[in-house]
C-alpha cells in the first residue's frame, strides 16, 4: 500500500455507551452486560442489547439503518473542520440489514415486502463519491473501511466514511443457536472451557482521509492504516480455515511491507467458540512462528460479537489501544487451551506497542486482515 | 482516478422469467458441489453464467488449494431472501426447534458468492453488495481489487432470483450477469492466454443530493471515469426501474460486449445511486485479441 490512510473521526452506538472512552471503559473494566433478550417471536436466555432509553433506539422496521445514520452522524461532527461534500463517500458494511424488516413483518405481523434497505440508509445524503452497502458477513465491519482505504488510495474521494451496523435479531440469535455456537454462558476466547459467543448488536463509522491531507490540515488522527488483506477460505460455510486465515493475514503484512516481526499486538476475531479460536490461533502460529505469535487482545470477552460492527469495533479498539500504550485485558478467560500453543492473551499492562494486527472473519470463509499503526510511529 | 485499464476476458448471462423458466435455465447445472456442499438457486444460476466465461467452468470442484488470486464481487437486491423468509416462517410456526442449522448461513446476503467461490476454489476476496444497483457497483469494486492488486482476476456483477424477490418485485426475472476481469499488469496478463473482449478503462460514482441534479451528475460522472488520453465516448444511460434487480444494469453491457459495440461510458442509475464504467470493446470483425 503506498497510501497511508489516517482515522480521524469515531461515530460510535454500543450497548456500552455512544462514545469510543465508554466503549475503552468497558473494556478495561471487562464489564458484563449479559441479559435476557425478549425478540420478536422468541425469548432468548442470552444477548448484549443497545438500551432504548432514547429517539432512533427504538425496535423500528429498519432499525440498523437507525442505529448507522446515528453513528454516521456522530462520524461526520467528530471533526472540526468540514469536508467538501463532492469528494465524500461512504461504505457501510452489515450482515442481516434488510431482514430485520422482514422480520417485523413477518413475526409482528404487516405486509411483508421488500426490506429496500439500502435506500433506507442513503436517502436524503449526498455523497459525491457514492455510497456502498457492503455484505461480507462478520467481516463486513472491517473490510468496508479496507474498501474505502482503496478509495482513497486511488484518488476516487478525498474522505470516505465507513464501518459496520447489524441489530440483534430472532432471525440471527436462532440461527447461532441452531449451530451450537451460542449460549448462555460468557464469552472466554481461547480458553480451555470456552464454548460459546455472547451476540450483540451495534453500529460504528470510521472517517478515513489520506494522512498527508489529515496532516496538512492539521486533523486530529486516531492512527494510521498501513496495509489490509482480504480472502476466501472456499471451504465450509462456516467452519473456519486455518490455512485461508494465514493466507489472509500474510497478504495484509505484504500490502503494509511489514515483517511479521515488527507486529506488536493482535486484535483476534477472537469469538470463544471451539473451532473458530482453534483455526485463528492455527492461522497465527503460521505466519508468526509458535514461539513468536505477538500479545493477543480479544475484545468480543467484553463487547460481545455484534456481526457486521465487530469488525469495526476491534479495529476501533486497536486504535485506542495504540494511543494509550496499553492493551484491553482478555475478560473470562482463566487458563488458555493448551492447543493453542504458546498463545499469550493480553493483560491490563501489557503494552500495545505501534504496529497491531486486527483480524474479523465471516461466515462464507471471507476474511479480512488489518494493519494499523499509532499516529505517533507514523510521523 | 489513478488506475491502469482492466482487461475483460468473458462475460456470461443467464435470464430466466418465472419460476418455472428458471428450472430449465437450472437444468444443466450441478446442485451440490464438493467443496461447498449443497448449491442453492442463486449460486447455481451465477455458476450457468460464470460457466459461460472461457476457463471458469474448468475451474468447478477442482481439488487441490484455492486460487488465492482470483476473487468475487456479486451484487444483489434479494441476497438470499427466500432462505430467511422461510427460516423466520418456520421460526414462528415451530420455533427454534424447526430450524435447520444451514439456513443462517445461507439466508445471508454474501451466501451466493460464498458457495460460488467454494464451488469453483476462488480464494481472493469475497465481496457481496447490496441494492437494485449493486451490480454495477461490484463490477466497479471488481476492478479497484484488480487496480490496487489485491486480485489478478475478479468474476464480478449482479444475481438476482425472482424466489428472493418480495412486493414489489416479485415479478422480476431471475437473471445473472457477470463479467471476468484481469488484471492487464503482469504477471497475470503474462500467465492467461484468453482473448480480451474489452477493457474497462474508467470508473466513477456519486450520489446526487436530489433527482433534479441526475442529468448534471451523469455528464459529471463520466468526465471523472474517462481517462485524460480518451476521446469522450457516447454515453448510455440504464435506468433502473422500481422492478429491476442487480442484474439489470449489466445484461445489456455483456451484450454490448458481445457485439463489440465500441467505445461507451455506461452509465446505471436506480433511485439516486449512479454509476458509470467506460469501456472499449473492438468492433467483433476487427481487432479483437
Amino acid at each position: 500500500m503506498t497510501v497511508e490512510v489516517a482515522v480521524t473521526g469515531v461515530g460510535v452506538v454500543s450497548p456500552f455507551g455512544d462514545t469510543p472512552m465508554a466503549l475503552w471503559d468497558a473494556l478495561a473494566r471487562r464489564v458484563d452486560a449479559r441479559a435476557p433478550w425478549q425478540a420478536a417471536a422468541v425469548a432468548h436466555p442470552c444477548a448484549q442489547a443497545i438500551p432504548v432509553t432514547a429517539s432512533g433506539r427504538e425496535h423500528t422496521r429498519h432499525r440498523a439503518w437507525q442505529l448507522a445514520r446515528l453513528a454516521l452522524d456522530k462520524a461526520m461532527a467528530s471533526d472540526r473542520v468540514p469536508a467538501a461534500q463532492a469528494r465524500i463517500g461512504c461504505i457501510l458494511g452489515t450482515t442481516t440489514a434488510g431482514i430485520d424488516a422482514l422480520e417485523r413483518d413477518l413475526l409482528l405481523g404487516g405486509e411483508a415486502g421488500d426490506g429496500d434497505a439500502v435506500g433506507a440508509l442513503l436517502d436524503g445524503r449526498p455523497w459525491g463519491a457514492g455510497a456502498s452497502v457492503l455484505s461480507a458477513a462478520c467481516a463486513s465491519g472491517l473490510l468496508a473501511p479496507a474498501l474505502a482505504v482503496d478509495r482513497l488510495a486511488l484518488g476516487e474521494a478525498e474522505v470516505m466514511f465507513a464501518g459496520g451496523v447489524d441489530v440483534l435479531l430472532d432471525y440471527t440469535l436462532s440461527g447461532f443457536h441452531g449451530l451450537r455456537l451460542s449460549g448462555t454462558a460468557a464469552c472466554r476466547p481461547f480458553d480451555r472451557l470456552r464454548q460459546s459467543v455472547v451476540l450483540s448488536e451495534g453500529a460504528a463509522v470510521l472517517r478515513l482521509e489520506p494522512l498527508r491531507s489529515a496532516r496538512a490540515r492539521g486533523a486530529g488522527v486516531l492512527g494510521v492504516i498501513k496495509g489490509f488483506g482480504m480472502g476466501c477460505d472456499a471451504g465450509h460455510a462456516t467452519a473456519p480455515d486455518a490455512t485461508g486465515i494465514a493466507r489472509t493475514i500474510r497478504a495484509a503484512l505484504d500490502d503494509a511491507q511489514m515483517d511479521p516481526a515488527a507486529v506488536a499486538c493482535v486484535f483476534a476475531h477472537g469469538t470463544g467458540t471451539p473451532a473458530n479460536d482453534a483455526a485463528e490461533a492455527a492461522a497465527l502460529a503460521q505466519v508468526f512462528g509458535a514461539q513468536r505469535i505477538p500479545p493477543v487482545a480479544a475484545v468480543k470477552s467484553v463487547l460481545g460479537h455484534s456481526q457486521a460492527a465487530a469488525g469495526t469495533f476491534s479495529l476501533l479498539s486497536a486504535l485506542l489501544a495504540l494511543r494509550r500504550g496499553v492493551l484491553p485485558p482478555v475478560a473470562n478467560t482463566s487458563e488458555v487451551d493448551p492447543a493453542m500453543g504458546n498463545l499469550v492473551l493480553a493483560a491490563p499492562d501489557t503494552p500495545s506497542g505501534a504496529v497491531a494486527l486486527v483480524n474479523a472473519f465471516g461466515f462464507g470463509g471471507t476474511n479480512g486482515v488489518m494493519v494499523i499503526g499509532s499516529h505517533t510511529e507514523a510521523a | 482516478m489513478n488506475a491502469d485499464p482492466i482487461d475483460i476476458v468473458g462475460v456470461g448471462a443467464v435470464v430466466a422469467t418465472g419460476p418455472h423458466a428458471l428450472q430449465a435455465v437450472l437444468a444443466g447445472v450441478p446442485m451440490r458441489s464438493r467443496r461447498a456442499g449443497a448449491l442453492s438457486g442463486a449460486a447455481r444460476l451465477a455458476l450457468a453464467a460464470a460457466a459461460q466465461c472461457p476457463s471458469v467452468g474448468d475451474s468447478f470442484d477442482l481439488c487441490g488449494a484455492p486460487d488465492a488470486r482470483t476473487g468475487i464481487c456479486l451484487g444483489t437486491r434479494h441476497g438470499a431472501a427466500a432462505v430467511a423468509r422461510r427460516s423466520l416462517l418456520v421460526l414462528r410456526e415451530h420455533g427454534v426447534a424447526g430450524l435447520q442449522p444451514s439456513w443462517y448461513a445461507g439466508g445471508l446476503a454474501n451466501a451466493t458468492s460464498a458457495l460460488l467461490a467454494s464451488a469453483c476454489a476462488f480464494g481472493g476476496p469475497n465481496l457481496s453488495f447490496l441494492g437494485q444497483h449493486a451490480g454495477l457497483d461490484a463490477l466497479i469494486h471488481a476492478c479497484r481489487c484488480l487496480a490496487r492488486h489485491r486480485a489478478d482476476h475478479m468474476l464480478a456483477g449482479g444475481v438476482d432470483t425472482c424466489e428472493a424477490a418480495a412486493p414489489p418485485c416479485e415479478t422480476a426475472a431471475s437473471a445473472a450477469a457477470l463479467l471476468l476481469l484481469r488484471r492487464m499488469a503482469p504477471p497475470s496478463n503474462a500467465t492467461d492466454a484468453r482473448p480480451r473482449l474489452g477493457r474497462v478503462l474508467g470508473w466513477a460514482q456519486c450520489r446526487p443530493a436530489a433527482a433534479s441534479d441526475i442529468p448534471a451528475a451523469i455528464a459529471s460522472l463520466v468526465r471523472q471515469a474517462t481517462p485524460a488520453a480518451c476521446r469522450p465516448p457516447p454515453i448510455e444511460v440504464c435506468a433502473l426501474e422500481p422492478e429491476t434487480h442487480s442484474a439489470s444494469a449489466l445484461l445489456p453491457l455483456v451484450e454490448l460486449l458481445r457485439a463489440g459495440g465500441g467505445l461507451r461510458a455506461w452509465v446505471a442509475h436506480g433511485q439516486q445511486e449512479l454509476h458509470c464504467v467506460v469501456i472499449d470493446s473492438p468492433a467483433a470483425s476487427g481487432e479483437r485479441e
